[in-house]
């Protein structure tokens, strides 16, 4: 590697910008899916104490499952 | 590698457009990809949460993309040669191959990580296998080395359908293996019309395609040996109950024409006199024009049948 820094043209700079606009956004969308992701799994698979979800009513005391 | 392709390699990459890695990802390739694994995703017995369902897709796409990278890493000495494939970011120097190679295997383990952890373990597997066959199976051991790469090599491409099928259900039967057996029997006559008239393409890049090795003659039965399997294989999903009238319709009616643009091309000379006109891809001489015909036919085939079944099974009201 060269001790020498690295100076970028004004065409560069600007693409490099445009490219760390895309690579955040990319990121962000990628964030916002593995949390809808997980919401929705968690949704599927956890099993309420106050909410029947596979009947979507709420447990009433003393049945089963309540 | 060439020194050429290592002077690319090497290249200083700082004009490098975000357009530029998009390219990387095969755009063209990875909505045919969508495409039909949206097909497999719709037709499969289970109701996937649309969060989910977005992300099966996604991760197909995803996953597609990062095969794609890695194939024009490794390919960007014959594709700089080649007048379809000269432009490619790697090819042409904007991007290095070091950055496709860092992208495609980012790009891979974030999709089938994320198939997994949405979905199932065997979606995952599936995608992962896909993605190895496509950028080292055919990519690397096959393309350069026979005649039949894209023979075997089409599995990859095939496998979409089954991976959103496998996905959805947890599972894979006979009709995910139909829909992959559609595209897997449909690609080599596909690439094989298009090789005919862009031999000389292929062989200046070195890259053996069956016109090339065999000869046109040969290429122009094999074709009509795959579209004979094809037609009726088509057919079978509106057998097993998949499609429905309106499928059966087309399959019927695209199979045909199929075979009959196929028989075209065998009774042709197509291939025999070289081929011309290799910056536009339906540029032809007289002689070639069957095959072009074929080329501009299999994808509207391929497009009809999966268009019809998506349509099926996704839209109110369609009698299936």
């Amino acid at each position: 590697m060269s001790d020498q820094p690295v100076t970028l043209s004004p065409e560069e700079l600007r693409a490099r910008n445009r490219r760390n606009v895309v690579i955040a956004a990319a990121l962000t969308a990628f964030v916002v899916l593995v949390f809808a992701v997980t919401i929705v799994r968690l949704k599927e698979q956890v099993v309420s104490p106050w909410f029947d979800t596979a009947r979507g009513v709420e447990r009433v005391e003393g049945e089963p499952g309540s | 590698m060439s020194d050429a392709a290592l002077d690319r390699t090497a290249a200083v990459t700082g004009a490098a457009d975000w357009r530029d890695y998009v390219a990387l990802m095969k755009p063209r390739v990875m909505s045919l990809v969508v495409f039909t694994a949206m097909t497999g995703l719709a037709a499969a017995p289970a109701s996937p949460h649309p969060v989910i369902a977005l992300t099966i897709i996604l991760a197909i796409a995803v996953g597609a993309g990062a095969s794609g990278a890695l194939n024009m890493a490794y390919d960007a000495d014959i594709d700089a040669v080649m007048g379809r494939t000269r432009m490619r970011p790697v090819a042409s120097g904007r991007v290095s191959a070091a950055e496709a190679n860092t992208l495609g295997l980012v790009l891979s383990a974030l999709s089938v990580a994320m198939l997994g952890l949405a979905t199932n373990l065997l979606a995952a597997a599936l995608l992962a296998f896909t993605i190895f066959f496509y950028a080292v199976v055919y990519t690397m051991w096959l393309k350069r080395r026979t005649p039949q790469n894209i023979v075997i090599g089409g599995l990859a491409g095939a496998l979409p359908p089954g991976i959103a099928w496998a996905a959805a259900t947890g599972g894979l039967t006979l009709d995910p293996v139909l829909l992959v057996a559609i595209i897997f029997i449909w690609t080599p006559p596909h690439f094989w019309a298009l090789a005919l008239y862009k031999s000389g393409d292929y062989a200046r890049a070195g890259v053996p395609m069956l016109p090339n090795v065999k000869g046109p003659a040969a290429t122009r039965r094999a074709i009509l040996i795959y579209s004979l399997v094809l037609a009726p294989l088509g057919v079978a999903p509106a057998l097993t109950g998949i499609g429905g009238p309106a499928y059966l319709a087309v399959s019927l009616l695209g199979g045909a024409a199929f075979i009959g643009l196929a028989l075209r091309v065998a009774r042709s000379r197509a291939g025999e006199a070289g081929a011309v006109g290799e910056s536009d891809l339906y540029a032809v001489r007289a002689g070639d024009r069957a095959a072009r015909d074929l080329f501009a036919f299999s994808i509207l085939y391929l497009f009809g049948v999966f268009a019809v079944l998506l349509a099926e099974h996704a839209l109110p009201g369609v009698p299936l």
